[in-house]
């Protein structure tokens, strides 16, 4: 029987930051209502503190399961329920992976390749993720806590070289226009969260102290992104909100000594965290699958999902307009409550019913 | 079985790898530096009813006679395209080059000063939009036509548009030009209230080399240009807008003897209140000098009390040229290039968005006051009895 | 038609037939010495001498050359010939002999014709008598060998100037030398089937994971190899079988760094015929490591470790990095450099990628050449290859200048570091071709795939690219530095620590 591989909490978050930070840095300010930019930071600290709360049922199921995840409990449930939450769970995370494809193309698209056709490049990219996921998730969670280090490392350079233009004077008043605008982007900050749903199923795959490495992680998350949002205002003003990707327009500010344009090196940070995460989803959707189905070809299942987001994103992306199929909040707020809200707990309401009904 | 479909599978990413190779290739071969041309200086006016850029850029071709030397005879080539927009007219420069246009290295743009009195807000969206654009070029007004500072030749191996930006960069260490980047023009136009300040350059032409100079400023308001002024205007909103890195500053003191002293440091707060009923900044500046100059008899000992005249001498002067430019524009031309108006936004939202449709009069009517400290650090080389 | 796509290996090669059958000897020294010159044919080195001891026929087998003459003559020959009031029954004569005669102290006694003949071909006299079913071997060999001579792939300033020989029995005396203590053990291993070639497998017992040291005997044990030539044809079977540009087994041809690396919990197998031992497990940052770091001061040794992973990276890195810049991301570079550069490919005929593979290929061809040829003529290398190939490339306009600075500089950081060399090698042409159709970003993938790569677990289950990831603090003090002696010989520092 094969090894059962487990990874530490520290590798296993490391893995969900990057994970997050991605979705945060290719962030668009795409809103129907004017934001002010200091909301944008107000929104984050408390989209944090709300994301935190949503994580609770799927702990408490966790803890008082002892170490199981949704589809363990699901199995001891039924296995036909096992299996057929499995599959919504993978199409769950392909519409995840193709979502980040998806950005990460018109990303390529916009600030990397404007003059290329980025298939070749988003095939090849794919390809190496799906090589990646089949080296198990030991081998991911250790290249993403490298990952992570290279990914603060060069930020924290960017925003060293940016200090100097600090202008306190570019931030917006707090609550300009009231508290609707910080109200939405916070709920935009919690359901673009995908990482709940990926504790929910991975966290037996964990060892560690789950509690303080989850604490520690939102915290990371809000202090780190407030503190870049900070200087990517103070630093920009409003005109950063022109851009389609203001963090990589305020990474095209940064000079050091003769180096100008340091974007590049950012940007090829950024592919890393990219590469990262979709190599995590697919080694997710690879693992749920061998575990409730019993499945053996592992390589296979990767290329296959892989092949599937790569199709969907050329059908699709070809036209501008179909992007919004990824950013439509009501579509991200449904998914996010139906697997990280409703899912555990109704699992959790199923458990008790049952050790009621046996004892 | 899975083995040989392993097998074909392979077979068949290599070949899609091949083709992908094939169709990168025709491209890559566009995009190699010697199929670029590198622009250094990008010139906008308006020309018959169209865009006319004038183009500054290096020159990569080596010519047959300094084959030997592996050198081009001139180091910048200039062009001059039409087009209704700017993205337009830069790539119709493919057209008589037969390269792609490197747009990442200018290192200047220049409005044409008609061109800028029409308005330029319609055309800032090249520099968002295209993003191989750089936000960190310098900005600057032509005194004429753009064409001229573009088209400048300032002698062998020297690049004009790399010239005039150190001109505007010489703000780093002297106090008379205000330098604007792009992105920060941007920002400034992205607020309803606040105006920019510009440089002018002027090129003046000369029998074999022309000269490019900065020698004025000009004020932006609703992206157009409205106002011209001098250097002391320029001074004193560099002043208060705590843009004073280094400096030389000339003044006299009450006995007419001319001084001049370079700031070591400055530092400007300012603070934003509502007093009476309306808004008040006090304007707070700290400088450190170090005395360059001072024109009387080398062989006379400086006293103290020498010294602390000329500080407050040295006070009077920069309140002065703070004054005099918020006089100038903002009562003159209600230009607000200090960002008074985000200031107020920040402290006084409230009072801010009661008021924001009349800023023009209301800035007006705000009460600015300027308080200077000066600190004279040090008094040059010379001789000076520093004790009582 | 799936079966058309098989190469159909049974039509080009012979499946070689092991025998694993074992013929007992016979009390008839006649058949026996039948059987043995029936196995070696008319092998002109492998002399039978008869004689007569007591009232028994006798035979010596022995492989000329192979033997020490003057210790057969002095040691078995003339105790034997000359003994005296021996026991008549063979069986016990040939005891008595072996026990009280022969005078060295290599001695076994052999059941088997096969084991006979090994002990023949490894340079011991076989000693038969007719009428006893078993025969002695006794160890006098004296094949010609090498001497103890510095180390000429890994040169060390301050270290010993030993290396190890071709003879792994020196090799283990070597080890010996340096570990004075019992818990240092060698096993050996007999692996090809033809070749039987002895591999000795060190450890130190009280260090080394028990699971791994089984692991390797085992894998060792079930290789199936004919010829066992060198080191490097027990690679494959130590490691995982999945391809990888970096190697989770180590080589050492130095007895000082066998032992450091005993000294960690590593196992040391030392084949026979070729001086360079094999490590296991081995993990990445390893490669950076030298034995001249643990004789020099500390902050100098950081200093060089510091230059070590700049020059890997540089290596490795550089010429994609600079085709992806010249192709792509022309907005990196300073303007002054961008003008000299583009002056330059502007007179090039070639596009960048192109040109740096060339350039690369023909370094890569110069240096094989450098490496085969004789001594004699190796200066005519430097010449061809630094003037001609170099000046004049430059001058004729078929490359650029700034290409030969990068080609020079990959070259000169490839071999700080030796061991990673073949790696840097290949993995130069595959970063400049994607640097050259995907740009940095591609480059970045690259370096994405290689990263999750060394992540994975090595064959012995400790991570390649252990102390980094897993993270483990304690092991750090020995990574990009090395601590005083006073604090980094004050606790072991295990292999398996490191995934604590």
């Amino acid at each position: 029987m094969e090894k059962v591989q487990k990874i530490s909490t520290a590798q296993f978050f490391s893995l969900l930051l990057l994970s997050r930070l991605l979705t945060t840095l290719t962030f668009m300010p795409v809103f129907k209502m004017k934001v002010n930019n200091l909301d944008y930071i107000v929104a984050i600290l408390l989209g944090s503190a709300v994301m935190l709360l949503f994580l609770l049922p799927m702990y408490y199921l966790f803890k008082n399961s002892g170490g199981k995840g949704v589809l363990e409990l699901a199995q001891d449930i039924s296995p036909t329920f096992s299996k057929v939450l499995c599959v919504f769970y993978v199409a769950f995370f392909l519409i995840d992976a193709y979502a980040t494809l998806l950005r990460l193309n018109l990303f390529v698209a916009s600030a990397v390749f404007p003059e290329t056709d980025t298939s070749f490049f988003i095939l090849l990219t794919l390809f190496a993720v799906c090589f990646s996921a089949t080296k198990g998730i030991e081998a991911l969670g250790r290249a993403g806590s490298i990952s992570l280090v290279i990914l603060i490392t060069s930020f924290v350079l960017v925003l060293l070289t940016m200090l100097s233009r600090v202008d306190i004077n570019n931030l917006s008043p707090m609550f300009y226009d009231g508290a609707r605008p910080i109200l939405t982007v916070a709920w935009s900050v919690v359901i673009r969260t995908t990482e709940p749903v990926a504790i929910s199923v991975m966290l037996p795959r964990v060892t560690g102290n789950v509690k303080k490495s989850v604490i520690i992680w939102t915290s990371f998350f809000a202090i780190f992104v407030s503190v870049l949002f900070f200087i990517l205002f103070t630093t920009s003003g409003d005109s950063a909100l022109l851009n389609m990707f203001p963090v990589h327009s305020m990474a095209m500010l940064s000079e050091f000594g003769l180096i100008e344009r340091l974007d590049v090196l950012l940007t090829g940070v950024w592919i890393i965290s990219a590469f990262i995460k979709i190599a995590f989803v697919i080694y997710i959707i690879n693992d749920i699958l061998q575990r409730s189905f019993q499945l053996k070809c592992k390589g296979l299942i990767s290329y296959l999902s892989g092949a599937l987001i790569f199709t969907s994103v050329m059908l699709l992306s070809k036209n501008i307009e179909n992007f919004h199929y990824t950013s439509n909040v009501a579509e991200k707020s449904v998914l996010f409550i139906l697997f990280a809200v409703l899912i555990p707990c109704t699992l959790m309401l199923i458990r008790k019913i049952k050790r009621r009904t046996t004892c | 079985m899975l083995k040989s479909l392993k097998t074909i599978l392979k077979i068949l990413l290599l070949l899609i790898s091949l083709l992908a190779f094939g169709g990168c290739n025709s491209h890559n071969s566009k995009l190699e530096l010697k199929n670029r041309l590198i622009v250094q200086g990008i010139g906008i006016d308006k020309a018959d009813g169209q865009l006319s850029v004038s183009v500054q850029a290096l020159n990569t071709d080596v010519s047959s006679n300094s084959a030997a030397s592996g050198a081009p005879d001139e180091v910048v080539k200039y062009y001059c395209v039409k087009g209704k927009s700017v993205s337009e007219a830069i790539e119709k420069l493919s057209d008589t080059t037969g390269s792609d246009p490197l747009i990442s290295q200018n290192r200047i743009v220049v409005f044409g000063r008609e061109f800028a009195q029409e308005g330029i807000e319609d055309y800032l969206d090249d520099f968002v939009r295209t993003t191989q654009n750089r936000t960190t070029v310098y900005v600057a007004v032509a005194d004429g036509s753009a064409k001229d500072i573009i088209f400048a030749r300032l002698g062998e191996n020297i690049v004009p548009a790399r010239r005039a930006e150190q001109i505007i960069r010489s703000t780093d260490f002297n106090a008379n030009v205000v330098s604007t980047r792009v992105f920060e023009l941007l920002n400034t136009f992205s607020d309803g209230t606040a105006s920019a300040a510009l440089p002018v350059l002027k090129c003046t032409k000369g029998d074999k080399t022309d000269t490019i100079e900065i020698t004025s400023t000009v004020i932006f308001k609703d992206e157009r240009l409205i106002d011209e002024t001098d250097g002391k205007i320029a001074t004193g909103i560099l002043w208060a807008n705590d843009r004073i890195g280094h400096g030389e500053i000339t003044f006299d003191d009450e006995n007419g003897v001319t001084i001049t002293a370079n700031v070591i440091k400055s530092k400007t707060k300012i603070k934003t209140k509502i007093k009476n009923g309306k808004p008040c900044f006090d304007i707070k500046i700290k400088c450190s000098l170090d005395l360059s100059e001072v024109n009387k008899n080398v062989f006379q000992v400086m006293e103290l009390s020498e010294i602390s005249e000329i500080g407050s001498c040295a006070e009077q002067t920069i309140k002065n040229y703070v004054e005099n430019s918020i006089n100038e524009c903002i009562m003159n031309e209600s230009a607000d290039v200090f960002g008074f108006g985000r200031r107020l936004k920040r402290t006084c939202p409230r009072y801010y968005k009661d008021n924001v449709d009349d800023w023009e009069e209301v800035m007006k009517a705000c009460e600015y006051n300027v308080q200077v400290d000066v600190k004279i650090e040090r008094v040059g080389g010379s001789v000076a009895r520093l004790y009582k | 038609m799936f079966k058309k796509l098989k190469f159909n290996l049974d039509k080009i090669t012979e499946k070689v037939e092991s025998s694993n059958s074992e013929t007992p000897i016979s009390d008839s020294l006649q058949y026996n010495i039948s059987y043995l010159k029936e196995k070696f044919g008319d092998s002109f080195d492998i002399i039978y001498k008869y004689s007569d001891v007591g009232k028994s026929k006798v035979c010596f087998v022995m492989a000329d050359g192979m033997c020490n003459n003057m210790l057969v003559v002095e040691q078995i020959m003339r105790p034997i010939l000359t003994a005296e009031k021996l026991p008549s029954e063979p069986r016990k004569m040939l005891n008595y002999i072996s026990a009280n005669v022969v005078a060295g102290i290599d001695q076994s006694e052999t059941q088997t014709l096969e084991k006979a003949i090994t002990d023949v071909l490894s340079g011991l006299v076989v000693f038969f008598v007719d009428g006893a079913d078993l025969c002695w071997s006794y160890g006098v060999q004296g094949f010609p060998k090498r001497s103890i001579d510095d180390a000429q792939s890994e040169i060390q300033e301050k270290g010993a100037h030993e290396g190890f020989t071709e003879c792994f029995k020196d090799n283990v005396a070597l080890l010996r030398r340096r570990i004075r203590s019992p818990v240092l053990k060698c096993e050996v291993i007999e692996v090809g089937e033809t070749s039987k070639t002895r591999v000795c497998v060190c450890y130190m017992s009280d260090r080394a994971k028990p699971k791994t040291v089984k692991e390797i005997k085992s894998r060792l044990k079930n290789a199936k190899l004919d010829m066992v030539l060198g080191s490097g044809y027990l690679r494959p079977f130590l490691e995982n079988g999945e391809f990888s540009f970096f190697s989770s087994l180590g080589t050492t041809e130095r007895p000082d760094i066998a032992c450091g690396e005993m000294n960690e919990g590593r196992v040391i197998i030392l084949t026979d015929g070729t001086p360079f031992a094999l490590i296991a497990p081995y993990i990445f940052i390893e490669n950076f490591q030298t034995m001249d770091d643990y004789n020099m001061r500390p902050f100098y040794v950081a200093f060089i470790r510091l230059l070590k992973y700049v020059s890997f990276f540089t290596a490795v890195f550089l010429p994609g990095i600079y085709v992806a810049l010249c192709t792509f991301h022309q907005e990196v570079l300073p303007i002054s450099m961008l003008y000299d550069m583009a002056i330059q490919e502007s007179i090039t005929p070639f596009p960048v990628m192109l040109e740096t593979i060339f350039i690369h290929f023909v370094y890569e061809i110069v240096r094989e050449a450098g490496l085969r040829m004789p001594k004699s003529v190796g200066h005519a290398v430097s010449i061809v290859g630094g003037l001609v190939i170099g000046d004049a490339a430059v001058s004729a306009g078929l490359v650029a200048a700034p290409m030969l600075i990068v080609v020079a500089i990959s070259a000169i950081t490839s071999f700080v570091v030796p061991h990673l060399y073949q790696s840097v090698a290949v993995l130069r042409f595959l970063l400049m071709v994607i640097g050259g159709f995907f740009g940095f970003y591609g480059i970045v993938i690259c370096f994405c795939v290689l990263l999750v790569d060394l992540c994975k677990d090595g064959p012995y289950e400790v991570s390649e690219l252990s102390p980094l990831a897993p993270f483990a603090p304690a092991a750090m003090r020995d990574t990009f530095m090395r601590l005083d002696w006073r604090k980094l010989g004050d606790r072991d520092l295990r292999i398996q620590n490191m995934e604590k």
